[in-house]
């Protein structure tokens, strides 16, 4: 990186900026390299790896059950869908059943984690925008979120709940009410931020058109999730490549449709975000309802871990196609994990797309792509 | 002895045309005008007040008018009273006396320089040199002044953190003192504790200046600020010029901080700066401009004393070019004063905290207490020039002069506006996201300023092409429409979103029992 | 497309490059290309309209050492066809050099720079291979699993004191 920047400065006309890894608005310890004219960015170079902690490396060095603490680490702003990853990695490895039940509990938990990230999301872009109240006003709603998984297993941020064959609690008496109420009370308030900011003028005037990133360009660069759908490709994990009881759900997927602007503009990645809301609230209502006629039993513990092969799962995470392929030697150890994050590809197209922008519009896109720091460097 | 015109009935022949400034202090000069060139320039020449009985010592500068001096012999005329009384004006020269119209009397003021005064006081009682009192004279002077202001600081920034705190659905500061209401000293006290840190690349000169001018440069704004008829440091003639000229010093150390600092994300807060503020000092000039246009003066209080006391005889209501002044000189104060949507040289999103990134401690403590100062300044500013300032309805210039507690309650009613305009301005910044600096540049250039002298050349013709009576019943019109019907549109949205506030916040969405 | 017929689909166009598909006794059904032709292949995977792989979808090395190999594992996936494969390259660990993809997908840029980051696969003719993760002077691939890690780095320890020690608890002898 040093002999990147040194390059540049001697060129004379350009002035380097160094942000981050401490910036307010990288979300997390990321760097960028900027190249400048003045306020016009020539490119913003991503510089990564600040927030490294080997959990690959990990995976290899504890037991499949015991790993299941870390993967929260791999996205700690939406760590259920990690955790539901490497549980669904191991068990296809080594052929476990899951109880129905704990599919509904893992499905119930990942949509309610979704929607907490993505009140982050939604709300961090605001503030990057410059709208400070938004935040902490869609905070307020996650903090509700984080009360309620809190009830479920016990953990705010980082939960460990799910467990290779089942999960780890059945939920606690009176909660189904409790999300129930919450959802009625969390539908208003979608509104009430939209009208908030989604639509307001000054926020749609910085968003709109800005570094469109065409269908093409996403697939060749690997964006998944809500980044991917919004530049218009009509693909979403859980529908799909089905897994666990999403097929029993009805839900729409949202895709970018440039409402007010070009397809694939960063105001379309945030308007993708703000309706996963809406469907992942039916989700959670439709989980709910069903719950009921399933069997008692949310935890097949396995006896004997050993498993031989490798195996690869895909689950749609806040920040979309969030997989985990598992090599095993028939140890009780993986001979080799990998998560692929959302995050990581997303970072990967920011210094094309950074090109000729403005240094206050690469806060933008970084926000509207919601880019996570420990789910780029894991 | 010829008399001249020495105004027995015939006023059309009355050789004292006029006679300016009649406030006068010590070291000010009266400029009396003739009907017609009838003075020898060079001869001894004096000014009478007539119903005073003083005499001051004069010289004509021309055939046409003379210069009367308010020198030391006044003061001592005076003896530290306020001597004021309407009266005729007449001069005296070799031998002849001309005199003003007696019917047209001016309200001649003069009162001693109090400070000098209060100096002289000092000196004589007190060992040392007079100009080591007349210094502390005036250092106590600027404290008197000056010292309010971190408290109004302190005060504007403890209510912006409450309102944002209940905007965003949060306390705000609530351990400090009566409800939170002292945290600004607490922060304070702790940022005069910090260690003052200059980087070592830094241009320790100019990085240290630059503050201090921030300071200057937003201070001087209150000695032309009336808040009341006799609250005001003092009535330039020239005071909107004077608030227009001295406010731009704030971008020179903003300028001076962000290259000193030799940090790259300073640079570009202060670059940021330089051009908002220069380009955004157009159209609020051109739009106060308006308002001076309408009141015929550039002085503060001038302005203030001819709108009314009821909303209708305010400016804003005056005509729909004031009211659109109104909003163009109000977006251009947000921009001259780095507030949201317009707060890209410090957008701490962006460039960490702009211009100020490298200061610490005190040093760093004057940039935020200028800041929130200036809100206080925007604040004043409208409600001189659009909202009546300290006017009270019903009550004229006699009766203020009779009763000390109605100027105060001018001065109540004019710090009432004030904070009305300030509450706007925080809440604006806890709403809107911010501007990207080319569309910022865009809305000064393209809308404010070509709009803001629509405004003035439509005045103009207003003022020109529209009878009295019509005017009137377009104040009364626009105050009736955007005044109650928007107002009262508004309060309906208020009383709606603190019912929504009390569905969403205070019933828990989970069910726990709030306190 | 199920994997047979990608698999039968790449033989008729690339001959041998393609081999040893598997369908049994494994998860996923995979097959192995020749490290020599991936290039020409990978190409085809993305550019025939009846395989149109546009999205490389994970790209992972795994280091077999007991058995002297590198094993370089590709996944795709296909947003218009809805069918994925899985292509694994083997390569020898002490000269693991394969052909880049970079230029075909554009998410392999970053995710090559990892695997060589991490497992020292070196990508040939890649745009921009330099270290992502780890400092751009650290020593050695530490992924590896012959990776010993240096006990300092720039004049810091890589390894802390047990703090648990300082317990009275603590048992000196046995192993945690």
């Amino acid at each position: 990186m040093s002999e990147l920047i040194l390059a540049y400065e001697a060129s004379g006309e350009e002035m380097t900026l160094n942000m981050g890894p401490q910036h307010p608005s990288t979300h997390g310890v990321i760097r960028f390299i900027i190249r400048t004219d003045g306020e016009v960015m020539h490119e913003a170079i991503p510089d990564v790896g600040f927030l490294h902690r080997a959990i690959e490396h990990i995976a290899e060095k504890c037991t499949y059950e015991g790993f299941m603490p870390y993967t929260d680490r791999v996205d700690y702003v939406c760590a259920m869908p990690a955790n539901h990853v490497w549980a669904m990695a191991v068990e296809k490895l080594a052929d476990l059943e899951v109880p129905e039940r704990a599919e509904y509990l893992r499905v119930i938990s990942d949509e309610l984690n979704r929607i907490s990230s993505h009140c982050i999301a939604l709300g961090a872009t605001a503030m990057d925008i410059g709208a400070i109240t938004p935040f902490t006003y869609i905070l307020r709603e996650r903090e509700y979120v984080n009360e309620l998984l809190e009830m479920l297993c016990g953990a705010r941020l980082t939960y460990n709940y799910h467990r290779i064959g089942g999960v780890g609690w059945d939920m606690p008496a009176g909660w189904r009410d409790k999300v129930l109420r919450w959802c009625d009370h969390f539908e208003p308030v979608m509104a009430e931020f939209d009208r908030l900011i989604t639509n307001n003028e000054l926020f749609v005037r910085r968003l709109a058109n800005l570094a469109v990133i065409s269908a093409d360009e996403a697939m060749s660069y690997g964006l998944v999730g809500p980044n991917l759908r919004a530049s218009g490709v009509d693909f979403d994990v859980r529908r799909d490549v089905p897994y666990s009881i999403y097929p029993k759900l009805k839900f729409d997927v949202p895709v970018g449709r440039g409402l007010v602007g070009s397809v694939g503009d960063a105001w379309d990645r945030y308007w993708v975000r703000a309706q996963e809301w809406r469907q992942s609230v039916t989700m959670i209502r439709q989980c709910l309802a069903q719950i009921d006629g399933t069997d008692k039993e949310f935890w097949k513990q396995p006896k004997k871990l050993k498993p031989k092969g490798d195996a690869m799962v895909r689950v749609e995470a806040a920040r979309g196609d969030m997989s985990c392929y598992v090599v095993g030697d028939g140890g009780t150890n993986a001979y080799r994990a990998r998560f692929r994050t959302g995050s990581f590809d997303a970072m990967g197209i920011i210094r094309e797309k950074s090109r000729g922008l403005m240094v206050a519009d690469l806060v933008a896109l970084i926000a509207s792509l919601d880019v996570v720091a420990p789910e780029i460097d894991r | 002895m010829l008399v001249a015109g020495c105004g027995a009935g015939d006023g059309e022949t009355a050789a004292i045309r006029d006679a300016r400034p009649t406030r006068l202090q010590r070291g000010e000069r009266m400029l009396v005008e003739a009907s017609s060139p009838i003075f020898d320039v060079g001869a001894p020449t004096s000014v009478l007040i007539d119903a005073l009985g003083v005499t001051l010592p004069a010289r004509a500068v021309a055939a046409g008018r003379v210069v009367a001096d308010v020198d030391a012999s006044v003061e001592r005329a005076l003896g530290g009273r306020h001597l004021a009384a309407q009266s005729t004006i007449t001069v005296v020269q070799s031998e002849q006396r001309w005199s003003s119209d007696p019917r047209t009397r001016f309200a001649v003021d003069l009162f001693p320089h109090s400070l000098q005064h209060l100096a002289n006081g000092w000196a004589a009682h007190l060992p040392g040199p007079a100009w080591l009192w007349w210094a502390a004279a005036l250092l106590m002077a600027a404290a008197i002044v000056a010292g309010p202001l971190p408290v109004i600081a302190g005060l504007i920034v403890v209510w912006e953190r409450k309102v944002s705190g209940y905007m965003g659905s949060r306390l705000g500061p609530n351990r400090v003192g009566p409800n939170g209401w002292l945290q600004w000293l607490a922060d304070g006290l702790k940022l005069l504790m910090k260690e003052d840190i200059i980087p070592t690349e830094a241009d320790p000169h100019l990085f240290r200046a630059a503050p201090y001018l921030a300071f200057l440069g937003l201070f001087l704004t209150f000695v032309v600020l009336p808040f009341s008829r006799y609250l005001i440091v003092s009535d330039l003639d020239i005071g909107l010029l004077f608030l227009l000229s001295v406010t731009p010093l704030v971008v020179v150390s903003i300028i001076m901080g962000g290259w000193s600092s030799n940090s790259k994300w300073s640079l570009l807060g202060g670059m940021r700066s330089a051009a908002q503020i220069i380009s955004y000092e157009l159209p609020a000039s051109v739009a106060l401009l308006t308002v001076a246009t309408l009141a015929g003066s550039l002085s503060t209080q001038s302005i203030v004393a001819s709108q009314g006391g009821w909303p209708w005889q305010w400016y804003l209501f005056h005509d729909p070019f004031t009211l659109v002044a109104f909003f163009i000189w109000f977006g251009s104060a947000l921009a001259e004063g780095n507030r949201t949507p317009f707060d890209l040289p410090e957008a701490e999103s962006e460039l960490v905290s702009g211009y100020n990134t490298e200061y610490s401690g005190f040093r760093f403590s004057l940039f935020p207490l200028v800041e929130w100062v200036n809100i206080a300044v925007i604040g004043a500013v409208g409600t001189m020039l659009f909202l009546g300032g300290w006017r009270i309805p019903l009550v004229d210039a006699a009766l203020l002069e009779r009763h000390w507690w109605i100027d105060l309650a001018g001065f109540a009613l004019f710090i009432a506006k004030d904070l009305s305009i300030v509450f706007v301005v925080i809440w604006i910044r806890w709403t809107l996201p911010r501007f990207r600096v080319d569309q910022m540049m865009n809305l000064c250039w393209k809308y404010f300023i070509p709009f803001a002298f629509i405004c003035f050349v439509g005045e103009l013709a207003w003022l020109w092409l529209v009878p009295p009576l019509a005017q009137t019943i377009v104040s009364i019109a626009g105050f009736a429409i955007f005044g109650v019907g928007f107002g009262g549109w508004f309060l309906s949205r208020v009383r709606y979103n603190a019912r929504r506030y009390q569905d969403l916040v205070l019933n828990d969405a989970l069910g726990r029992v709030n306190s | 497309m199920d994997a047979a017929a990608i698999f039968d689909t790449v033989v008729r166009a690339h001959g041998d490059a393609a081999y040893e598909l598997t369908l049994d006794g494994t998860k996923d059904p995979f097959f192995r290309v020749r490290a020599a032709s991936w290039r020409e292949v990978a190409l085809f995977l993305r550019d025939d309209p009846a395989l149109d792989f546009q999205f490389l979808q994970n790209l992972t090395a795994v280091d077999w050492i007991k058995q002297e190999r590198l094993e370089v594992v590709y996944h795709f996936w296909s947003y218009r066809l809805r069918h994925g494969c899985v292509v694994k390259i083997d390569l020898p660990r002490d000269k693991a050099e394969v052909a880049s993809v970079a230029t075909i997908w554009k998410a392999a840029n970053w995710h090559e720079r990892e695997q060589f980051d991490l497992l020292g696969v070196a990508f040939l003719d890649h745009p921009d291979l330099r270290r992502i993760l780890m400092p751009d002077d650290w020593p050695g691939h530490p992924m590896r699993k012959d990776y010993v890690e240096a006990s300092a780095y720039r004049g810091m320890p890589t390894t802390r004191a047990n703090t648990l020690e300082l317990l009275p608890i603590w048992d000196k002898d046995k192993k945690p």
